[in-house]
C-alpha cells in the first residue's frame, strides 16, 4: 500500500513539474549545418589571435596545461555547440563565458571551423587496451545500462557524428574532470543526458582507466 | 510452353515445390492486400510529423517531459526518444496489465524498438512520432533493443523495461 501511495505521489509530482529549460539551445538542423559549412576559417584564425585563445588552448588548439581542453581537431559541429552553450550558460565556465558572451553566431562558427582544421593528437596511437578497458570500450555493460565508448566515440576515440566528440586529443586530467563533471551533474549540456547516464554508471576507477587509455601524454 | 524454372532447377519435383511456394507467397500477399483494403488498414497507424533535429526543443519530447505519465483513465503514457545510441530515458518501469501508450521519436536516423518476449515493437522513423499501445501481462525485466541498423554503435543501443506486479504498484 505504501509503495502504491509513494508511486502516485511521485507521478503527480512529475506531472506537475513545469518543463525545465533544455540542456542546450543548439539543434543540428539543416540551417545550422549549412551555416557551419559556410563559416570562414581565416576569420576564425584572426579572431582566435585577437581573443588570445592560445593563452589556454595553445597556438593551434593544443594546450600546454593538462587541465585545459585541447580543441584542435574537434568537429566544428561539436565545438560550435559548446561555444553556444558557454554563451547561453548551458555549460558553466566563467572564463569561457567572458570570452564568448559578446560574440555572435558567425564568430563562434568561424572559430569552431578554424580549430576543427588544426591537427589533433591521438592519445590511443600504439596503445593496447587492457581487458577491463576493452570491455568498457567495445562491449559496455548491459547490466548497468552502460554503453560502449566505441559506440559514440569510436574504439580509438576519433569521434562520431555531430555531437559525438573526438576524445583521443585530450589530456588525462581534462578527461577525468569532464567525466566526473557529468557524473556529478556539474556539467549538463549533453542533450538527453547521454553522457551523464554513461558517467554515472562508471566507477571512479573506470573513469581513470578510460582516461588513461584515450589520453595524450601529459604536457611537459 | 516450357517451364521458365527449367533453366534453374533440373528436378521436376523441386520445380513443383518452387511453384507452390511462389503461389503461396502471391496468395498471402493477395489476402493481406484485400484485408487491408477492406478494413481500411494502412501503416503507419499514427501519422504525426515532428522535426527530429529540434526534438529536445519541442514541448512533448523535451528532456524533462520524458518517461512514464499516468493518464486520467489509469492508463499510462510513456514518452521516449531514440537517438544514436540509446533510448531516453534508458530505464522505465510500468505495472502489469495496464494499457501503456508508447510515444517515441527519433532524434537522428531510423531506429526501431523491440522488447523480446512482448509484443512491443515499432519502427521509429525520423520526422514522425511512432505510437503504439500495449500492456504487459508478465512481470520481469525486458530489454528494449534497437532492431533497425542505425550506425556503428547500433549493437550498443539498448535500454531496460521493468514490468512490476500491479499489486505492488509503481511506475517510473
Amino acid at each position: 500500500m505504501m509503495i502504491r501511495i509513494t508511486t502516485v505521489i511521485a507521478m503527480v509530482l512529475s506531472a506537475s513539474i513545469v518543463s525545465a529549460e533544455p540542456s542546450s539551445n543548439v539543434a543540428y538542423d539543416v540551417p545550422t549545418l549549412k551555416f557551419l559549412m559556410n563559416a570562414d576559417p581565416a576569420r576564425g584564425e584572426a579572431l582566435a589571435k585577437k581573443e588570445k585563445c592560445s593563452k589556454c588552448h595553445g597556438d593551434n588548439g593544443v594546450s600546454d596545461d593538462g587541465e585545459d581542453n585541447n580543441i584542435a581537431g574537434l568537429m566544428p559541429s561539436y565545438a560550435f555547440k559548446q561555444l553556444i552553450d558557454f554563451r547561453d550558460k548551458k555549460r558553466d565556465d566563467r572564463d569561457m563565458y567572458k570570452k564568448v558572451k559578446e560574440m555572435d553566431d558567425q564568430q563562434l562558427a568561424d572559430l569552431a571551423v578554424w580549430f576543427g582544421m588544426q591537427e589533433a593528437g591521438n592519445g590511443t596511437e600504439g596503445k593496447q587496451m587492457s581487458e577491463d578497458v576493452r570491455k568498457l570500450v567495445v562491449n559496455g555493460d548491459p547490466e548497468r545500462l552502460l554503453k560502449a565508448c566505441a559506440a559514440c566515440h569510436g574504439s580509438r576515440g576519433n569521434g562520431g557524428q555531430f555531437d559525438h566528440p573526438r576524445i583521443n586529443n585530450q589530456y588525462k586530467e581534462y578527461l577525468v574532470t569532464a567525466m566526473t563533471a557529468f557524473k556529478e551533474d556539474d556539467r549538463e549540456n549533453d542533450v538527453y543526458s547521454r553522457m551523464r547516464y554513461v558517467s554515472k554508471a562508471l566507477t571512479e576507477e573506470e573513469i581513470e582507466a578510460l582516461a588513461d587509455y584515450y589520453a595524450l601524454p601529459d604536457p611537459e | 510452353m516450357q517451364d521458365p524454372l527449367k533453366t534453374l532447377c533440373e528436378d521436376p519435383l523441386e520445380r513443383r515445390w518452387v511453384w507452390m511456394s511462389l503461389f503461396l507467397a502471391v496468395l498471402v500477399g493477395f489476402v493481406l492486400g484485400l484485408y487491408a483494403l477492406s478494413s481500411n488498414i494502412h501503416p503507419p497507424s499514427n501519422v504525426e510529423t515532428i522535426d527530429s533535429t529540434r526534438l529536445h526543443l519541442t514541448e512533448e519530447f523535451a528532456e524533462d517531459n520524458l518517461g512514464v505519465k499516468q493518464n486520467e483513465d489509469g492508463s499510462l503514457t510513456v514518452t521516449m526518444v531514440a537517438a544514436r545510441y540509446g533510448f531516453f530515458p534508458p530505464e522505465i518501469e510500468v505495472p502489469t496489465d495496464t494499457p501503456v501508450k508508447f510515444r517515441m521519436a527519433s532524434a537522428d536516423v531510423l531506429h526501431g524498438v523491440h522488447a523480446p518476449y512482448t509484443n512491443a515493437a515499432t519502427m521509429i522513423v525520423p520526422g514522425y512520432v511512432s505510437e503504439f499501445t500495449t500492456s504487459f501481462p508478465t512481470a520481469g525485466k525486458y530489454s528494449f533493443l534497437c532492431n533497425e541498423y542505425c550506425g556503428l554503435g547500433h549493437d550498443s543501443m539498448w535500454s531496460r523495461l521493468t514490468v512490476v506486479d500491479k499489486s505492488a504498484g509503481g511506475a517510473k
